[in-house]
């Protein structure tokens, strides 16, 4: 499989890693951290098991749309299309044939020889929205959510920054109160609930 | 529990006392009631021995992958269809039956709603009249009957809870306090009280306290769906059957899958073929069988057990194993609030309203359910991921990003539950196709909503709309909900009767036809109830168990 052979420079490179760590110094330096830790883990790891090159870098560019890197982490810094990589070697070995299929169908919309990937945003999201409206975009979403929010031992939602995004703390235990409305029961005179839970 | 190291192991060839297939919320009971008096008894259980050790956080493996279900490797493909015109589709993946294969059954993964029946659940043909084209019909027990056994269930599986306005006589208080109060069931409380209901504490199976030995809940939110990593959720595993081991008298064999109940020349039970870990069939001799599988695997296991003597299905003579299956039908509503409600941390339910239980005529259709405020699907982050954004919006890009990040924290659901009308056409039956992964016949699963059970489901939704808008939601999304094609309730397949024609076991679980053959699980119900039938399941085990224990006692089987 010659695509294997694509070294991890060219993944970088084609995945617009570099020009996105720049942007993100200039413009967003509380995201520097995560970038970098994104990018670093990206130097260190031994490629793709089970994604050619070029398909990682389509599908990591899908999930950076999926879930898009603004003022707080994205995908990409989830590691999403590593924990895509490992589940489709495993876990969810039965969702890889759909995924492929499914990036196959968006590459061909993208026009013959242009790859997902090598597209600018603008026209990578317009050929989502058409794949979504002809219902080829859900193996992609499916699995960029499951990456970006499941526990960091699949390889996504690295540094729980899926969790952080959506304010879920895991724990093992909690004590009431829970959140505001259950801090202050009695704040609505019509609404009164005793602290014993008997309502009166 | 932890499988125990010290297990009783019976001999296959020498009949034991009790055979009981299903270890959940009914064979939990009947095995540690039944060795409580002094007999001997198997208890065969397709799944795994999983305890509160092995339970995970992990969304992935346990509701993705089906992880207390058997997994997603193994086969238990069950087939489904709307109606006996069309061609049943078979179903890998998500099961339209969905039960946890494990020792515990489905309480193990349950969120524990224990709701009593009322007095009219049992008797609401009588006070209604019939309704033509379905067997809607009256129970052979009375509430007044059962009230000690729902008492027996609050004192010993476990129930925390207080009592509300409509509840029917209870002869003891509950032997726990509440949970404590989410935010979602505080707004749910506020908008009910301001539309003139009458909200009340949602009793549940699981330990706001320590309680009889075990640890109480620690929020951790890990519930509806999963196994309670500390066994404060009362399921059979953590609850009944720690007793019924130490008894013993309890052998629990695991991975083992009944396939076939054996009769001898006297129409008697004799033993029961099953595949064993390895897949080996096997045979257990027994006096007597209680088949506790679930309202799907226990009409399933009768009609393949038919032989030339009982040609339509062991214990089948009246044709009613199989019909009636009752979902209890489900709607929804989801709402957005100003402030963070943090849904994800705490047990499901706290508050619920029981205003609509009964039925009312002016409503221009049969039925009753409840009310509960609740996360739903949005109290773990892989599950709210997956469940759809408000109408219009993409589940993806910069927008869907937005909804998410503000939504976890301030969601919660309204959910409601009602009755299912029993109907020949929704049924369990043998799929002449389909096999499972030991080459039986999949359960085909025939199943259609009465108009009226849907219609009761959109009339609790729009009341649950107007509670979210009552509690000051800022956005509220109530979809149409079409028919279920899913469904965790399990009820009616082998039901109870006086009537050996009409009815498939006698007001005390045995069967009309087979002497020393018991069924004793959600498939006796003769109606649905309002929606959260395992309080009244382990009600009617307690209460079998007893009267089956006297009868062998008395050799009476």
């Amino acid at each position: 499989m010659t695509q294997r052979q694509t070294t991890r420079r060219q993944f970088l490179r084609s995945t617009g890693a570099a020009a996105g760590l720049s942007l993100a110094s200039v413009h967003l330096p509380a995201l520097l951290p995560l970038a970098r830790a994104a990018a670093a883990a990206r130097d260190a790891g031994a490629g793709f098991k089970n994604l050619s090159s070029d398909d990682a870098a389509d599908i990591e560019a899908l999930c950076a749309q999926v879930i898009p890197t603004d003022d707080t982490p994205g995908a990409r810094e989830a590691g999403v299309v590593y924990f895509i990589d490992n589940v489709i070697g495993g876990e969810f070995a039965h969702m890889r044939e759909s995924l492929i299929e499914e990036l196959a169908g968006i590459n061909a919309m993208a026009g013959k020889g242009t790859r997902f990937a090598e597209l600018d945003s603008a026209r990578q999201v317009a050929l989502m929205e058409a794949a979504d409206d002809a219902g080829g975009l859900g193996m992609i979403v499916t699995l960029t959510l499951f990456g970006m929010f499941s526990m960091p031992v699949y390889g996504g939602n690295r540094n729980h920054v899926g969790w952080d995004l959506i304010g879920f703390d895991h724990r093992h235990a909690w004590f009431p109160p829970f959140g505001h409305y259950d801090a202050k029961p009695d704040d609505d005179a019509d609404g009164g609930v005793s602290a014993d839970g008997v309502s009166g | 529990m932890r499988k125990p190291n010290d297990m009783p192991a019976f001999a296959l060839d020498k009949a034991v006392d009790f055979l009981v297939i299903g270890s959940g919320a009914a064979g939990g009971v009947l095995a540690r009631e039944l060795t409580a008096k002094g007999l001997d008894v198997v208890v065969l259980e397709q799944g795994k021995w999983l305890s509160e050790a092995d339970f995970t956080h992990d969304e992935l493996d346990v509701i993705f992958r089906a992880g207390l279900s058997g997994g997603a490797d193994q086969d238990n493909t069950q087939s489904f269809r709307q109606s006996d015109e069309k061609e049943a589709v078979s179903v890998k993946g998500f099961q339209p039956a969905w039960y946890a294969r494990t020792v515990g059954g489905s309480s193990v993964h349950f969120s524990g709603n224990y709701w009593r029946f009322r007095p009219l659940d049992f008797k609401e043909k009588s006070l209604l009249g019939g309704i033509p084209g379905t067997n809607f019909a009256d129970w052979p027990v009375s509430y007044e009957e059962l009230e000690p056994y729902y008492t027996r269930v609050d004192w010993e599986v476990g129930v925390s809870g207080a009592p509300g306005p409509f509840d029917p006589p209870r002869s003891k208080p509950y032997p726990l306090p509440p949970m404590p109060v989410k935010s979602s069931g505080v707004l749910f409380e506020k908008g009910a009280r301001k539309i003139g209901l009458n909200p009340q504490v949602a009793p549940v199976a699981i330990l706001s306290k320590p309680y009889r030995g075990r640890a109480p809940c620690i929020n951790c939110g890990f519930c509806m769906g999963f196994g309670c990593e500390t066994g404060a959720k009362s399921s059979s595993l953590s609850a009944m059957l720690p007793d019924a081991m130490a008894s013993g008298r309890c052998e629990v064999r695991t991975e083992s899958t009944a396939y076939r109940i054996v009769t001898n020349d006297k129409g008697r039970v004799s033993e029961v073929q099953y595949f064993d870990a390895d897949g080996a069939e096997r045979s257990q001799k027994a006096k007597a069988v209680i088949v506790a599988g679930n309202g799907l695997e226990t009409p399933r296991l009768l009609l393949m057990s038919e032989s030339s003597r009982f040609p339509q299905g062991l214990a089948n003579g009246s044709g009613m194993v199989g019909r009636n299956l009752m979902f209890n039908y489900h709607t929804s509503v989801n709402a957005t609030f100003e402030h963070q409600l943090n849904e994800y941390k705490g047990i499901q339910c706290t508050r619920i309203v029981h205003d609509f239980y009964e039925t009312d005529p002016k409503r221009g259709f049969y039925g009753g359910g409840g009310l509960d405020g609740r996360p739903l699907f949005l109290a773990t982050p892989v599950l709210y991921s997956q469940m759809f954004p408000p109408p219009g919006m993409r589940r993806w890009g910069k927008e869907f990003k937005e909804y998410l990040a503000d939504s976890f924290t301030r969601s919660m659901s309204i959910v409601a539950s009602t009755t299912s009308l029993p109907l020949d056409s929704n049924n369990v039956t043998l799929d002449p196709k389909v096999s499972d992964r030991f080459g039986l016949p999949a359960a085909r699963i025939t199943y259609h909503d009465h108009e009226d059970d849907i219609a009761m489901g959109r009339f609790l939704q729009a009341k649950g709309v107007d509670i979210m808008h009552a509690a000051g939601a800022k956005k509220v999304v109530a979809y149409d909900e079409g028919p279920s094609t899913i469904a965790a309730h399990l009820l009616g397949t082998c039901r109870m009767g006086n009537d050996p024609e009409a009815s498939v076991v006698d007001r005390f679980h045995r069967s009309h036809e087979v002497p020393n053959l018991f069924i004793c699980d959600g498939s006796s119900f003769v109606t649905s109830g309002r929606g959260q039938p395992t309080m009244t399941i382990q009600a009617l085990a307690f209460r079998a168990a007893e009267h089956i224990a006297g009868l062998a006692r008395r050799n009476e089987i």
